[in-house]
């Protein structure tokens, strides 16, 4: 077994499909695997894929000519998953795709395809249950600032929703799990960082708390429930612990203990 | 009785918050209106949750009411005139900044604003318009807005408010003419339905015009929804969702929303419910309603005269196919969407993915596991390649003991509050998807 290792993100996901495609051997003898993310098999030759914007087009060129665009932008959805399978999957995917041709979309019994939807499902609910959870808190130079941590990288999906809902503010969104950020300026554009400073990062850390709305809004959510209904547990449910983090109404204590909570 | 103005915003907030929250309604989905370069806000046709209380309940709009201050005695209702409370008002800047703020943070996805009746009907609408008003135009706020029509008012303000809206809503709240006369002195059936008729007639005309000139403002684009309290009254279920489908049909509405009756007043006229709120039975009008709207379903399908009720057991659709055995199995590698849609276990997603998935080669029981079919109740109706999953007698005791065995379980988690509504019904229909998303599956698989 022949295995690929790849770096998170597109191209490189796309480069190592490249070479396991280019390599003469059979599917069922190769597969890719996201570096880091499981400890070296015994009997298995691992390649380090370099990740090469030609090879990345080739496979873009070759999906959108005999494919479709559209299996090209579902590829590029499922790379922003955090499941590290992605990989294997789309290769599977476009072995399976090349043979079928571009109804393959719809193919939803062959297991790559199913595959391919799941994680894309998964990039979306998370992308959707953030563009609600994201909370931003007013910095004193009055720039709007949030934080998360997902657990697919949904920022880019996020700031397109932000652009164009919050465009007349100044706003940055901090992914602080892979140091991201989307930054936009009132009526402008908005830019993607590779990361941001230490300090920005404490400040984004404080925001919701420091602002006096975050109070209001706390009040809010509190005297909205109706107490002849509470139910914990579903609220549980629906808004899972890991966003809390993130989220003013969760942040400000006074809140319900989280012991509470599991009843 | 006094408005104390003294009051600060957040003791306001808590006052007319604590004052709006009986009303269920709190999807802000169907609109869909792009942002603009430079201002604040726009609308998304799934409609976004932000948060969910303590009771389960998701969080999209500031639900708020204008006024606390109201001159009807409604006996089901806290604001009622003999009760109380302290009662105060938000001016149109506060609300403005409250919906602002709150916005800019993405603590939510508009307003939906509700009021007493101070005065009088019209005083109170144009309140609500001269809010709205200033928010729209002086603020740019491009966000989901929900709004009351009051009954009673000037056909001229509610047509005002409803090219500031995104939606409109007059409640019913009690199914039948002697319901409202019993528990609303004041209200009449007729008077409510006025507005209804005149919001729906202003939404079919905003639509030709439309037709005709791009640029004609929107009128209430995400539609008008109604609210009917579930046990105040002794109304049957079949009364209550042939009065849904009633509304579906002649007044064209977006959602009825069931609201299982609170009893927040001592009113010898009030039923006790020391069991709480009938949650089992407001779950049970969620399911119906569904069915009616994205099934296929009529009322007199579901439940007749000599079968007033739902049955406590089985969810509408399992109670449906049992009664019609007759129909059943279904060939899932033959049968038209229609008839998959009927199927218990089955959703508008799995038989959309089923139709489409077949083409490409005959389905198994596997596969449909896969297709997001819910095995455990679709394996007595329908059949794969000529087979059923495992062998059993086609009779109704027999299933009817298969299904309520796992149906119990989720009525006893409703009545010990220990499991969401919404979220089982999500689970019966198969969607992974957050409540207020309901008109959007609608407009992606085409079955508005
Ligand atoms: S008119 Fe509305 S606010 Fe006033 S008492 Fe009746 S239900 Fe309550």
């Amino acid at each position: 077994m022949t295995v690929y290792l790849y770096g998170d993100d597109f191209e490189a996901v796309l480069s190592a499909i490249y070479d396991a495609g280019t390599s003469g051997m059979k599917s069922r003898e190769q597969r890719l695997e996201l570096e880091g993310s499981r400890e070296p098999e015994l009997f298995c030759r691992y390649v380090q894929t370099e990740k090469e914007r030609r090879k990345a087009e080739s496979v873009a060129e070759a999906v959108r000519k005999k494919l479709s665009p559209q299996v090209f932008r579902l590829l590029w959805e499922v790379s922003l998953s955090g499941d590290p399978e992605k990989g294997d999957v789309m290769y599977r995917f476009l072995v399976d795709g090349f043979r079928e041709g571009p109804e393959i979309i719809h193919m939803l019994t062959i297991p790559s395809v199913w595959r391919m939807h799941e994680l894309r499902r998964a990039v979306f609910s998370e992308a959707h249950l953030l563009t609600g959870f994201v909370r931003f808190g007013r910095l004193p130079e009055g720039v709007l600032a949030g934080r998360i941590g997902p657990k697919n990288d949904v920022l880019a999906l996020l700031s397109e929703h932000f652009e164009d809902r919050l465009s007349g503010e100044n706003w940055l969104l901090w992914d602080e799990k892979r140091d991201k950020a989307a930054a936009h300026r009132a009526g402008g554009e908005t830019v993607l960082l590779r990361g941001i400073s230490e300090q920005t990062g404490r400040k984004v850390r404080e925001a919701g708390r420091q602002d006096p709305f975050a109070g209001l809004w706390k009040s809010f959510v509190d005297t909205v429930a109706i107490k002849e209904r509470e139910n914990r547990r579903c609220q549980m449910t629906h808004m899972p612990l890991r966003y809390r983090e993130y989220m003013t109404e969760w942040q400000l204590q006074a809140c319900v203990p989280k012991t509470d909570m599991l009843g | 009785m006094l408005l104390q103005e003294e009051l600060s915003l957040q003791q306001k907030l808590e006052i007319l918050t604590d004052a709006a929250k009986y009303d269920v309604a709190c999807t802000s989905s169907g609109s869909e209106r792009k942002g603009k370069k430079g201002t604040l806000g726009n609308t998304v046709p799934a409609g976004i949750c932000h948060s969910f209380s303590a009771d389960g309940r998701c969080i999209s709009l500031l639900k708020i009411l204008l006024t606390n201050q109201c001159i009807y005695d409604c006996r089901y209702c806290v604001n009622r005139r003999s009760n109380d409370r302290i009662r105060t008002a938000f001016t149109p800047d506060e609300v403005c900044t409250l919906t602002m703020e709150f916005y800019r943070r993405n603590y939510i996805e508009g307003l939906f604003l509700s009021s007493g009746v101070l005065h009088s009907p019209d005083y109170t609408m144009e309140l609500i318009c001269a809010a709205l008003e200033k928010l729209r135009r002086e603020h740019g706020f491009r966000g989901y807005i929900h709004v009351k029509a009051i009954p009673g008012a000037d056909p001229a303000l509610i047509r005002r408010a409803g090219f500031l809206a995104d939606r409109m809503s007059v409640n019913l709240e009690l199914p039948t003419e002697e319901g409202l006369k019993a528990l609303a002195p004041g209200k009449s059936r007729e008077k409510i339905l006025l507005p209804m008729r005149q919001i729906q007639q202003g939404i079919r005309q905003g639509r030709e015009e439309l037709a005709l000139y791009r640029k004609a403002p929107a009128f209430v684009p995400a539609g008008q929804s109604t609210q009917i309290i579930v046990g105040a009254t002794p109304e049957s279920d079949y009364q209550m969702i042939s009065a849904a489908e009633s509304l579906y049909r002649s007044y064209g509405l977006k959602r009825v929303f069931y609201s299982a009756f609170v009893r927040v007043n001592e009113d010898r006229l009030l039923p006790a419910l020391p069991g709480g709120p009938p949650l089992l039975r407001e779950h049970r009008l969620y399911q119906a309603d569904w069915l009616l709207r994205y099934y296929g379903f009529r009322a007199e399908e579901l439940l007749s005269e000599n079968r007033p009720n739902f049955n406590v057991l089985l969810d509408p659709k399992c109670d449906w196919a049992l009664r019609h055995l007759e129909r059943f199995p279904v060939e899932v590698n033959r049968a038209d969407y229609y008839t998959l849609l009927r199927v218990p276990g089955m959703g508008v997603r799995s038989a959309r993915r089923i139709v489409e998935a077949r083409k490409h080669g005959a389905l198994d029981f596997p596969d449909l596991k896969k297709l997001g079919v819910v095995l455990k109740r679709a394996a007595y109706f329908i059949t794969c390649r000529g087979k059923t999953m495992y062998p059993f007698r086609m009779d109704r005791d027999v299933i009817a003991a298969g299904l309520t065995g796992e149906e119990r379980r989720r009525i006893w988690e409703i009545n010990e509050r220990d499991a969401y509504r919404q979220l089982s019904l999500f689970d019966d229909f198969h969607m992974n998807a957050c409540p207020s998303e309901e008109d959007r599956q609608a407009a992606v698989w085409g079955v508005m």
